[in-house]
């Protein structure tokens, strides 16, 4: 197992809000999480990193069925996110999406809150979690076409997120992966910069994981950057 | 099952009593730190959909009922080998063994009982609920004297109209109503029915059917008059009589309507007769009854030959009796004048007068009825002063108890119990503790600890201390020692101390050093030296590059046991908040002289001021070190603390 990050503040943001975890707890077995804190009084970062630090905490048991797993820990992390909320008037409104990917045993297990994304890449570009935002609800009821999303002013509204309600819906499944796939985990300072078929292009390119996550990162950048970008790349 | 964790949460204790369907313990809820009682079915049952459909009817329908008499259902588990209900825990004695040990309860005292497990009933019917099985075994008597009706074992939602018993019919045949014993459809009134038999015991101390075998009761209930009540017991109040025959009706229209109309019913019979409770108690043997299951059939079949001549014999009996009690007498009517009037009302207020000396000379001359003050945890001649006070004596029972909380020559029970009304030549049976129990302390040489632990926990001892050693001779997690000795008598409080093996002494090894080494050097390293990897745990770091060792859980140097796991922390990439260039600069150093020397490498660059390198070197050693940094940059180095040289990059 191999994996690469790429994370950067941006061209545009005074901190970066992005949080992220890749984790070997044991051998063949890997957590990977990206996180994108907002709102608040400048407590977006708070948000996220409790999530992050939620699932580092949590006592994962590989043997047993990971899908509970996955949603208590992310219906855990809620809960602490809430409870600091209400702890510090600064953490007020702060909140976070999560996107928790666990490989293992050429599974990938995910839950998913919020409009962070995990694609896999298996000779075809997929996304294989669905944004929790307002946008993607227009395009599921065929308001506006995929392309039009891309550049709708209201892209960054979500419709989900940990640390506001009590009650979640978590996106969660499970997907066969090869020893050649790439899975690639990212917040949408990446997904808002490039455009889908662009990002196929860089990983249809012969070059290595961390060519690939380096031109990525940087093409985000040169394409605006208005966003934090964190990108978590790796192979079985 | 005694010492198991079920859930993660409830710690079985002891087992407290079985049933046709389930077992009953006694467990702790670890997590709200409270006693609760564990209803589990029988493992016979855990693949029978049937009947765990109708356990978790049981949690359904009860869960939906708060009520002071209803013991409180508050979880139900099901896994894969078990089903289980998790209970309100009752402190005190189910009505069944109140019955053995009085013989018979004052009629007060049992319509009292009557009163509280009616009102429980009533508010189960309120909810559709029909318990289906009331009997002693079923009512549970608090030490407070609050009653709890528990065991909504078969009940059913009154709300599904085919209430038909199917294949089996549940619950003890001597509190089945008729209609119940047949197979047909059973409602609310066959609970009233149920009551009627649970009350006409109590005043009695015997059911009003017996058999020798659940199918001949059965039978008799279908078939059979019961005895009047006032046969059995002459000195019951006619009111009473009245209220109980009317519930064992074997047309449910007879009955009384609902239970809140037996209630009032009951109400109003302990009204009239309060200040008057007279009644002698005589004991009856009873005999116990464990849930069974009786195929319909078999009540059909098997049971009708043998049963047809007794209940000859015992109907020509009981006819006899009938009809010198009963046959109406033919009166011949008269006229009636002015003066025959005056006659008899003469006659009439003659005779109330002479009734009312004897109604006065009876309330004078008879022993008065006093209340039973509390006299639990006592000492006993403290509480022979209190009883006197009520002019009662006191008589210990036979046999002392042992007790942990309640001293030696203290009372830890007591019959009748507080606030019941008796008469004051009636002596008040305490029985008094011995103190806590004394218990020989087993031999755990050699035995497993967890295995000393149930046993510990079993004999009421506490385990103080468990202190591990390294063993040859003992396996890991055995018991070397223990404190007091094998055989020892302690008290039940006793805190027992053990040492356990952490089996052979491990050979240890030396951490090697792996910061700034990459990750295959670095697995190969942590082989090599007898260690295994553990948690990689992968973030960005100030000081080394992608793929390098940032941290290591054990210092380089420390003294590790062999084969453990070590977590190490690799770089996925230095921390460049702006968009710095990064540097990786060679550092050598040769150690010369004649003593030995520190060498330190502070590096200030955009991540701020760090202790890159510190090590203390002999005279010969030469160091190399390579430093990442990022954005501008000064390296110090330091020689004993004195700075030797440094150095500006990407300025």
């Amino acid at each position: 197992m191999s994996f690469h990050i790429f994370t950067n503040i941006g061209n545009n943001r005074q901190k970066n809000e992005d949080s992220y975890l890749i984790l070997q707890p044991e051998e063949k077995t890997a957590v990977l999480a990206v996180a994108d804190g907002m709102g608040g009084h400048n407590a977006g970062e708070v948000a996220s990193e409790i999530a992050i630090e939620s699932i580092r905490d949590y006592t994962f048991e590989f043997d047993q069925e990971i899908i509970p797993q996955i949603k208590s820990v992310i219906t855990e992390a809620n809960q602490n996110i809430r409870d600091c909320s209400q702890d510090y008037e600064n953490y007020q409104d702060m909140g976070t999406t999560l996107t928790l990917g666990i490989l293992k045993d050429n599974q990938l297990y995910y839950g998913h809150v919020g409009d962070s994304r995990i694609y896999l890449f298996n000779g075809d570009l997929n996304q294989i979690t669905t944004d929790h935002s307002l946008v993607n609800d227009l395009i599921e009821n065929k308001s506006i076409s995929p392309d039009e999303a891309f550049d709708h002013p209201k892209k960054n509204i979500i419709t989900q997120a940990l640390g506001i309600d009590k009650d979640l819906e978590i996106q969660t499944d499970k997907v066969d992966i090869s020893k050649e796939d790439i899975i690639m985990l990212c917040t949408d300072g990446l997904s808002d910069m490039i455009r889908f078929e662009n990002i196929q292009e860089i990983f249809k390119k012969d070059q290595s994981i961390k060519e690939m996550i380096e031109e990525l990162g940087s093409k985000a950048l040169t394409n605006g950057g208005t966003d934090n970008i964190t990108i978590i790349m790796g192979k079985l | 099952m005694i010492g198991k964790l079920l859930n993660d949460r409830y710690k079985i204790k002891k087992q407290r009593g079985s049933g046709g369907m389930a077992l009953v313990y006694e467990a702790q809820d670890i997590l709200l730190d409270r006693k609760v009682a564990i209803k589990m079915l029988r493992p016979e049952f855990v693949s029978d959909e049937d009947f765990i459909n109708k356990f978790r009817h049981e949690a359904k329908a009860v869960a939906r009922i708060t009520h002071p008499n209803v013991v409180s259902i508050y979880d139900i588990v099901e896994s894969e080998e078990s089903l289980y209900l998790v209970m309100e825990y009752i402190e005190g004695k189910d009505l069944k063994s109140l019955i053995k040990k009085r013989g018979q309860l004052s009629v007060v005292e049992a319509l009292d009982i009557a009163n509280q497990v009616t009102a429980g009933v009533e508010v189960a019917h309120e909810n559709n609920i029909v318990h289906c099985d009331i009997k002693p075994h079923n009512i549970l008597i608090t030490d407070n004297n609050q009653v709890k009706v528990t065991d909504f074992g078969i009940a059913r939602a009154v709300s599904s109209s085919t209430m038909t018993i199917t294949d089996t019919i549940m619950g003890s045949a001597h509190y089945f109503s008729p209609e119940q014993a047949q197979g047909k459809e059973i409602n609310t009134y066959s609970d009233i029915y149920s009551i009627g038999v649970v009350l006409y015991e109590m005043l009695s101390g015997r059911v009003p059917f017996k058999g020798e075998s659940p199918i001949s009761v059965a039978l008799k209930h279908i078939q059979k008059e019961p005895k009047e009540l006032k046969e059995v017991f002459p000195s019951v109040p006619e009111e009473v009589n009245e209220l109980v025959m009317k519930t064992l009706s074997k047309e449910p229209e007879d009955r009384q309507e609902s239970a809140s109309q037996l209630r009032e019913e009951i109400i109003m019979a302990i009204k009239n007769i309060e200040a008057s409770d007279q009644f002698k108690e005589e004991k009856t043997g009873e005999e116990g009854s464990q849930t069974k299951i009786l195929n319909k059939s078999d009540i059909k079949k098997e049971g009708l030959e043998k049963e047809k001549e007794q209940d000859k014999k015992d109907n020509s009996k009981t006819s006899k009796t009938d009809k010198s009690f009963f046959t109406p007498e033919k009166k011949k009517g008269f006229k009636l004048n002015k003066w025959v009037i005056w006659a008899l009302v003469v006659v009439i207020l003659a005779s109330a007068s002479v009734f009312g000396l004897v109604y006065f000379f009876k309330v004078y001359t008879e022993v008065p009825i006093v209340k039973v003050p509390n006299l639990v945890e006592k000492e006993f001649s403290e509480a022979e002063d209190i009883a006197a006070q009520q002019g009662l004596n006191l008589e210990k029972s036979e046999e002392a108890v042992f007790h942990n909380d309640i001293e030696e020559g203290y009372i830890v029970t007591q019959e009748p119990k507080p606030g019941e009304r008796i008469k004051q030549t009636r002596n008040v049976v305490v029985t008094v503790s011995k103190g806590p129990k004394i218990v020989e302390l087993p031999d755990f040489n050699n035995r497993p600890l967890r295995e000393a632990e149930v046993i510990l926990d079993n004999l009421g001892l506490s385990l103080q201390e468990v202190s591990y050693e390294y063993s040859e001779q003992y396996r890991e997690n055995y018991i070397i020692s223990q404190s007091p000795e094998p055989g020892s008598e302690t008290e039940i409080n006793t805190q027992v101390e053990l040492v356990v093996s952490k089996g052979p002494q491990p050979i240890m090894v030396t951490m090697p050093s792996l910061l700034g080494v990459d990750k295959e050097r670095a697995f190969n390293l942590i082989q090599r030296n007898g260690l295994k990897v553990g948690k990689l745990n992968y973030g960005e770091s100030t000081r080394y590059e992608e793929g390098l060792i940032m941290n290591q859980q054990y210092e380089a140097g420390e003294n590790v046991p062999e084969n453990s796991t070590v977590d190490l922390g690799i770089s996925t990439g230095l921390v460049n908040k702006g968009d710095f260039q990064e540097h990786k600069t060679n550092i050598g150093i040769n150690i010369v002289g004649s003593n030995n020397q520190e060498i330190k490498i502070v590096v200030k660059d955009s991540n701020g001021e760090e202790v890159a390198y510190q090590k203390t070197h002999s005279p010969g050693e030469y160091v190399n070190e390579t430093i990442y940094s990022v954005g501008p940059t000064v390296l110090e180095i330091y020689r004993d603390g004195e700075l030797i040289k440094s150095k500006e990059i990407g300025a």
